[in-house]
């Protein structure tokens, strides 16, 4: 699904500003894998993420999107992105169910009356958290949780075939991390989604994905993969902090 | 209080034009000072040649649109903010309109003639006719001259009214229609959140152009139907539209409160009204305090910044 091949960014190359964001960096995330990413601020995991969806232009190697160098465009029509700031996911001034209309489905609209998809409804209605009985309510009069739960279920509606989350969790409370992850982990189980995470939350990284990478100094320094490996969610954690501590 | 409410209903479909740009797709735009002036230049010079009053009409509301069309397309083209490229487009559009009129101002004339039009020719009937008898309809027509039809008679009688509001009434019925269907609800969401509209796998540029160009072509049908109501079309009738349909949509927009009926389309129509019965006291009372009807745009100036500044201190959701 994912392929990085010896990638390396370099942002203002050549002039006295420059710095080296991702160091040859060979990444390869197959079909229906739920992939997190670890790594301290700087360490170049959300140049990684700009990488793959087209937005940054790798300065050496290649980034294939389903074996293909696509443009950012191109990747939003097969995959979708969710962020840290729950306001970039939807549209405030739309109510939830002409949100969920729109996400129906990817590309250019014409002049028919959609529907919300049934089975967003649905999965909105498995977050718990009462958006499936208030669909006419604005967006923007939601929780920052809510407003996150609406953005998933949004993000997945079209059926992509790559979700890609850029620390969703960073900005929301305990209790809203907790189902916006148990939604995340429920997408990748019961649609197939693959699934690239970005985090600097180590409780996520322990609790939820298949396989966890951790970067620093915009390198990958290990990979972890949970099923292979049959660790402990306890044993994850040290041995995560053991491979940053090896590093500095 | 008819030609108050004929007045007022003109500058609804401007005040709406501006609703789109500024509120609907939040782009700023100047444009409309320049395309009103296109859209009344336009119908009156197609007027002249000979067209009928609703193609006349339709062709000039094409001409702002495509006015329109060239800021958004500067803005979206060459990255620059829609207001800097509004005022450039603005700015040749004064140009563009007295070449399209060939003069600074134009009358609208009772028949069409490639012939020196004589006074009476122009203006219709004058008071001597009455004393001396005119020349009739009939003698320019035996002359081989086409009657110029527009479809107003000046007359305060309801007919013009009838006619302002259905056009209105038309118009925003096809624009609340629109922003139902999917691509109109994108463009709602584009005003709010241009990337999730990119995430969505659509160019948000398309929904700059459309919105703008929607936006320039009601304002260009309000100048074509002004400038047929009033008999003229003239370089100077645009300037301070922008500032006067931003007061009317405030305006509307404090009536209203935080009731948004048919995505806020109410709100330019009962802003203008106001506006327009606010304007109409002021000329009429207002030389008991010293105000002159020049003044008016200082004032309307003046509101909007007003309104602007009451909200950035409550912290509002509405901005401009």
């Amino acid at each position: 699904m994912i392929e990085l091949e010896r990638v390396t960014v370099i942002y203002n190359k050549g002039t006295l500003d420059e710095k080296v964001a991702l160091k040859d960096v060979d990444l390869f995330v197959e079909d229906g894998r739920f992939v997190v990413i670890v790594g301290a601020n700087g360490a170049g995991k959300s140049t990684l993420m700009k990488v793959v969806v087209g937005e940054v232009k790798p300065t050496f190697g290649v980034c294939r999107i389903m074996g293909q160098v696509l443009k950012e465009e191109k990747i939003f029509k097969c995959g979708s992105i969710v962020c840290q700031d729950p306001n970039l996911g939807i549209f405030p001034n739309l109510s939830i169910e002409e949100n969920l209309m729109l996400a129906r489905k990817k590309g250019f609209r014409g002049l028919s009356f959609g529907r919300a998809d049934p089975r967003a409804i649905e999965l909105l209605r498995s977050c718990e958290l009462g958006l499936e009985e208030n669909l006419k309510k604005k967006a923007s009069k939601l929780s920052g949780g809510q407003k996150q739960a609406l953005a998933m279920v949004m993000a997945v509606s079209s059926n992509p075939k790559l979700l890609l989350l850029d620390e969703h969790t960073a900005s929301l409370d305990p209790k809203s991390t907790e189902k916006i992850m148990e939604l995340t982990d429920r997408i990748n189980k019961m649609l197939g989604t693959t699934i690239l995470m970005i985090t600097h939350d180590m409780n996520i990284a322990e609790q939820y994905g298949d396989t966890v990478i951790v970067m620093e100094d915009g390198k990958i320094i290990a990979r972890i993969d949970k099923s292979k490996q049959k660790i402990q969610a306890s044993q994850l954690k040290s041995m995560i902090k053991s491979k940053l501590t090896a590093t500095t | 209080m008819i030609a108050i409410l004929e007045q007022g209903l003109l500058l609804a479909l401007a005040a709406m034009g501006v609703y789109i740009s500024f509120r609907l797709v939040d782009l700023p735009d100047l444009t409309p000072d320049g395309s009103y002036i296109v859209g009344g230049a336009v119908a009156v010079v197609l007027l002249r040649s000979g067209h009928g009053w609703i193609s006349a009409t339709l062709l000039a509301a094409l001409a702002a649109g495509a006015a329109g069309f060239i800021t958004a397309s500067i803005s979206t083209r060459f990255k620059i903010h829609t207001l800097l490229a509004s005022i450039m487009v603005m700015t040749g559009l004064y140009s563009v309109a007295i070449r399209i009129m060939n003069a600074p101002n134009l009358p609208i004339p009772r028949f069409t003639t490639d012939k020196v039009l004589s006074y009476e020719q122009i203006v219709g009937k004058t008071p001597l006719d009455d004393i001396l008898g005119g020349l009739g309809n009939l003698q320019y027509e035996k002359e081989g001259m086409k009657a110029v039809t527009v479809p107003f008679n000046n007359k305060a009688d309801g007919h013009d009214l009838i006619l302002i509001a259905s056009t209105l009434l038309l118009i925003s019925f096809l624009l609340w229609l629109f922003l139902r269907t999917e691509l109109g609800t994108m463009l709602r969401g584009y005003g709010r959140n241009r990337f999730a509209v990119k995430v969505l796998g659509v160019n948000p540029n398309i929904f700059a152009l459309m919105g703008l160009t929607v936006a320039n072509f009601l304002v260009g049908l309000s100048g074509a139907l002004f400038s047929m109501y009033s008999g003229f079309a003239d370089v100077n009738m645009g300037t301070g539209m922008v500032v006067v349909c931003l007061a009317s949509v405030i305006l509307g927009e404090i009536i209203f409160g935080s009731k948004e009926v048919a995505y806020g389309l109410f709100f330019p129509i009962v802003g203008s009204v106001v506006y327009q019965i606010l304007l109409t006291l002021a000329m009429k009372y207002g030389y008991r305090i010293g105000f002159k009807p020049s003044d008016m745009k200082l004032l309307t100036a003046m509101f909007v910044v007003s309104v602007i500044a009451a909200r950035r201190f409550k912290k509002s959701e509405v901005t401009i």
